[in-house]
């Protein structure tokens, strides 16, 4: 009886948590791009915007990068 | 020709071998024993006392770059072990799914998720900023610049390299000997730790060298997570910090070969002692 509680709920919900941690800093991530920060700081959520989104092609300093970054896996 | 066979399929990996690690290794010795400045030129003046001098200097770096990778091996081992346990013996037709998750965070370059881990760990971040404003801590709390927080990084960052060789150990174990246990009488636990865990010690001496190897010489989570305190500070930081900001070649070079030989030197012990050729055999 006790085995088949641990394979039952404990072993999954405890693989389940593993996964979770293991996905966690890129789930912040990904809310936290969302965020409207006051300041330089993106580490408490201060509001929701699209702005980090909107604006991605107009700026030099990211699609610059990003396409070295293609240009060299393509390449490779 | 029939006898030559295995030596030429041998051949690639050799040449590798030694063009990438043993000719490197024998750079990084040279230089070690060389001395000078940057601007005036390194000559080899075959200065032996460097490795007397760095082990005064940076002996307790290597004693606590050791025994973070080892607490970061007995964690990720205590959290990968049931994990990939519960995918071999349990995952059904989730298997490959969920092999895919394990490996899934690989998609995020390692940096950005430690980074993103300072800052839901930081001081008035995510995590300990809600659990101060709730009053349950206190306000001076600090996790990241602590040895917890850069083991809890290395155990992060290295926790998939852990699972996927158990998993791969589980997998092969034929259920049919666990059943077998069972009609001897044996109880849950003893054919656990009898036939399943003795079966998946090739995974476990593998996921540990994995997982060992890497976290002793790392340094991106002394650095991000450790915040760059240098009471944290692992050898890999202070190679670097050597290399390219006091532009100390030979001591550097040292450090690395000290680092290179002395893991190379752990890991033999290792082997041989919890070593898989007798399991196999």
């Amino acid at each position: 009886m006790q085995g088949s509680r641990l394979t039952r709920w404990l072993l999954p919900g405890f693989t389940a948590l593993v996964v979770a941690f293991l996905f966690a800093p890129i789930v912040v991530m990904i809310v936290f791009s969302f965020n409207n920060p006051r300041g330089h700081q993106n580490i408490t959520w201060q509001g929701f915007t699209l702005d980090n989104y909107l604006n991605v092609w107009g700026r030099p300093d990211i699609t610059d990068p990003m396409v070295t970054s293609l240009v060299i896996a393509i390449v490779s | 020709m029939r006898r030559l066979t295995p030596y030429l399929l041998l051949l690639p990996g050799t040449v590798w071998l030694v063009l990438f690690f043993a000719v490197p290794m024998g750079f990084m010795l040279v230089m070690s024993l060389e001395q000078g400045s940057l601007s005036g030129g390194y000559h080899l003046t075959w200065n032996w006392g460097i490795y007397p001098d760095i082990a005064t200097r940076y002996g307790n770096l290597f004693l606590r770059s050791v025994s973070f990778a080892l607490a970061t091996t007995v964690l990720t081992l205590a959290i990968g072990y049931p994990m990939a346990y519960t995918i071999a013996f349990y995952g059904g037709r989730l298997k490959n799914a969920l092999l895919l998750i394990v490996i899934m965070p690989f998609f995020v370059s390692f940096v950005i998720r430690t980074l993103n881990w300072s800052m839901v760990l930081s001081d008035n971040g995510l995590v300990f900023g809600t659990l101060k404003n709730a009053g349950l801590l206190d306000q001076s709390f600090r996790f990241l610049a602590t040895p917890a927080a850069v083991i809890f990084g290395l155990t992060y960052n290295f926790l998939p390299f852990m699972v996927l060789p158990l998993y791969v150990a589980l997998e092969k174990i034929d259920r049919r000997l666990i059943e077998a246990g069972a009609d001897l009488y044996a109880s849950r636990a003893q054919a656990f730790w009898r036939i399943t865990f003795l079966l998946s010690l090739p995974g476990v001496v593998a996921g540990s060298l994995l997982t060992f190897i890497p976290a002793v010489g790392d340094f991106i989570n002394a650095d991000i997570i450790g915040a760059r305190s240098p009471e944290v500070a692992m050898i890999g930081n202070v190679i670097q910090r050597l290399f390219l900001n006091s532009n100390d070649f030979p001591s550097a070079a040292a450090l690395g070969f000290v680092l290179v030989a002395g893991t190379m030197l752990l890991v033999g012990v290792y082997t041989r002692l919890v070593g898989t050729d007798r399991l196999t055999s």
